[in-house]
Order: C-alpha cells, then sequence, then structure tokens
C-alpha cells in the first residue's frame, strides 16, 4: 500500500471531509498515527478549514449529558487513568472508554513512528500492514508489523469474542507447502488490560510485503491442534503490503 | 478563548474539575458542531459523550488537545469516524469540495469554496453542485 503523493492528498482531504469508506479511514487512522508527514498533512487541512467553525451558533446540549459522561468514563474512581509510557514500542492509547460509545469501533494504530522521507527505509525495515476482512463489514482485523522488533500488533473491530476457542494468526506464504501459525490472539497476548481487542506479540518469521497472505482462524481452546493448518473455519484474510 | 488553555493544563494533570469547566465552555460550542455535521440530536448526544470521554481518558497523551481548535478537530473526527463507521452519510461530494488544494501546496490564506465549506460543515456540497441528469451516466 505505497500511496503517491495525490493519493495521500486525496485521502487527507476525504478524512477530514469524511467522504471516505470504512477500510480507509481505518488506513488513514493508522497513517496519521503512524506517519509524521500524512499527520502533517492532515493538521494542516483541520486547521486551515477549522476557522469555519466560528461561524456556527451555539447550541445547548440537554440537561444531564455531562452527568451521564462522568458515569461513563469514572464509575468509582476520581483519577484519571495514569498512562505508564505514551511512546514506547506497541503502546496503545487506552481508549476503552471512548470505545465503548462507539457501536462499531474506529481503529487507532498507535506504533512507533514511521521515518521520515529524510530517513531513507529499506524493504526489510519498513513496516507492513495487513487489512484482512470479511464479506460482512464492518468487522475487520488490522494487523501491523513491526521488523525490528519482529513483533505485530492486532487490532479486532467489532469481532465477538469466541466464549469457546481461540483465534489464531496464519502466515500463507507463496511457495510454501501450508499455513504457518504466528500464534493465537487470546487473552494472554492482549497488550491492554482495558478490554479492548488488542494483541501485541512476536512472530517466528520476518514477513514479507505482497507474498504473504495472513489469515485468522476460529480454533478450540489453545489453537488448531495440528501443524499442517487450521482445524477450524478461516474468518479473515488478507495481504501484506506496505505501511 | 485563550483562558481556557488553563483548563486544558489542568486537565493534563488528571483534574476532573477542569473537564467540568471545558465542558461547560466548550459544549454548546461542540454540540452545535456535532449537531450540524449528524443533523440529528440522538447522534451529536453520543458522539459528544465519545469526545469528552475520548479528551478525558487521554488527557495525558502529548498530542491530547491543548486547545479549542484541537478540541474541534477531535470532535470532528469522531464524528466522521461515527458517521462513516454507522454508514449514516453516504456521500457525492462536488469534485471542487474534493480537490481544494492548489498544485503549490496549502497555505494558511487559500480560498475555502462553498463547496467545501458545506462539505466540511454538513457532510454535503450544494444542490447546484449536483452533476445534472444529462452528466449522469445512464441517464442521457
Amino acid at each position: 500500500m505505497s500511496l503517491s503523493h495525490d493519493d495521500r492528498q486525496a485521502l487527507a482531504i476525504s478524512y477530514v471531509l469524511g467522504n471516505i469508506s470504512s477500510e480507509d479511514l481505518i488506513i488513514a487512522d493508522a497513517l496519521r498515527d503512524n506517519d509524521p508527514e500524512f499527520a502533517k498533512l492532515v493538521n494542516e487541512i483541520e486547521a486551515w478549514l477549522a476557522p469555519l467553525n466560528e461561524q456556527t451558533p451555539d447550541k445547548m446540549p440537554p440537561a444531564g449529558l455531562f452527568d451521564d459522561i462522568m458515569r461513563e468514563i469514572s464509575p468509582g474512581s476520581d483519577a484519571a487513568p495514569l498512562l505508564a509510557n505514551d511512546n514506547g514500542p506497541g503502546f496503545w492509547r487506552p481508549a476503552a472508554i471512548a470505545a465503548s460509545l462507539i457501536a462499531v469501533a474506529a481503529l487507532s494504530l498507535h506504533l512507533p513512528s514511521l521515518n521520515t522521507p529524510s530517513e531513507p527505509q529499506t524493504a526489510e525495515q519498513s513496516q507492513l500492514m495487513a487489512l484482512l476482512a470479511d464479506d460482512s463489514q464492518p468487522q475487520l482485523v488490522v494487523i501491523v508489523y513491526d521488523p525490528a522488533s519482529q513483533k505485530v500488533v492486532a487490532k479486532m473491530s467489532n469481532v465477538p469474542w469466541p466464549e469457546d476457542g481461540d483465534y489464531e494468526l496464519w502466515l500463507i506464504r507463496d511457495g510454501e507447502a501450508g499455513p504457518q501459525s504466528l500464534g493465537l490472539l487470546n487473552i494472554e497476548k492482549q497488550s491492554g488490560n482495558d478490554g479492548s481487542k488488542e494483541f501485541e506479540f512476536a512472530i517466528p518469521s520476518q514477513l514479507n510485503p505482497s507474498a504473504d497472505l495472513l489469515a485468522v482462524s476460529l480454533e478450540p481452546k489453545g489453537g488448531s491442534g495440528t501443524s499442517k493448518g487450521p482445524q477450524g473455519p478461516v474468518l479473515f484474510t488478507g495481504q501484506v503490503t506496505p505501511l | 478563548m485563550s483562558v481556557m488553555m488553563k483548563e486544558f493544563e489542568k486537565l493534563k494533570f488528571g483534574s476532573k474539575d477542569a473537564l467540568a469547566e471545558l465542558y461547560t465552555k466548550t459544549a454548546p460550542h461542540i454540540y452545535a458542531l456535532l449537531f450540524r455535521r449528524l443533523a440529528n440530536e440522538e447522534d451529536a448526544q453520543t458522539v459528544m459523550k465519545i469526545v469528552y470521554a475520548t479528551l478525558w481518558t487521554n488527557c495525558h497523551a502529548a498530542d491530547a488537545p491543548s486547545n479549542l481548535n484541537e478540541l474541534r478537530a477531535l470532535a470532528h473526527r469522531e464524528a466522521i469516524k461515527y458517521i462513516v463507521t454507522n454508514n449514516l452519510q453516504p456521500q457525492t461530494l462536488s469534485p471542487n469540495a474534493l480537490t481544494p488544494i492548489p498544485p503549490d501546496g496549502l497555505k494558511p490564506n487559500t480560498p475555502v469554496n462553498d463547496d467545501l465549506r458545506q462539505a466540511y460543515l454538513e457532510g454535503r456540497t450544494p444542490p447546484s453542485s449536483k452533476p445534472k441528469k444529462s452528466q449522469m451516466k445512464g441517464n442521457i
């Protein structure tokens, strides 16, 4: 997924205006959080258009709305959540409270920033991304791979949690005999303690853009019982592409 | 509006009082923006909750809103996410709204055309910008 200058500009404008598909929204969110140049472009467009808001006359929200918000965000605590580290690898902004209010959570990736264009990247260094979806949007799985740490960060959106099973991540590589398990997306690997479906873990193989396909299957607890591939249904697949 | 900077600063330290003060001062404006974009009281209230919950949850983050413009941008982004993920306003915007950046780049004084103004504020373009029937594919 390498975007030209014009494509990035068009994506940024569509992102700010809202004339955007749910898939492109996820991509734009990921770019905004990981690509400083794209974030700068979005910020410039937002700053340019922001004065238009001044002309909108105020409108009072209903009484009691703030009480509702306070009940939602801090049912038993007087303190805001403390963040251990806002810059470290794999850090995810703990937006569980906000996400719980969204019917279909929009995805927001918070990974180490991409290098700027002045620091050329090799293919081996570039972060890679796979967008996995089934036929019935908006269920989505976004996986970002960082070659430096050989870790993936996966975020599942609107995907129900299996009561009696685990999701398993698979690598399907051109030329290989069969799928290779990259690990389980289960509670032990959840990177946040806020109940959101975010997972961070190291994988045993380097991913290659374009040559690799990722898949997520629903398996019995503990994963597929065979090394040959999924036993359960494959729910999501997606091509690995440069972020 | 600079008087609000103090509340934004206090909010970074997790002050609920600051959140309450910010809500009092900004809610009528933010709610108006959301209502204009969403055109529905219930949806506007839902996104209001998301915006101020996000403001609180992310209050320690380096990129947390620190002024009214950034709070507006957060509200606008959350409204867009809500619209797109709930498929509320499938749009066809005019090319004038979608290609507003001149070849030599965006500058603060780059003019905002009417189509872009309405697309940004209301998620649509003026009726006059819609393609005429004779120009639409399959309607010749």
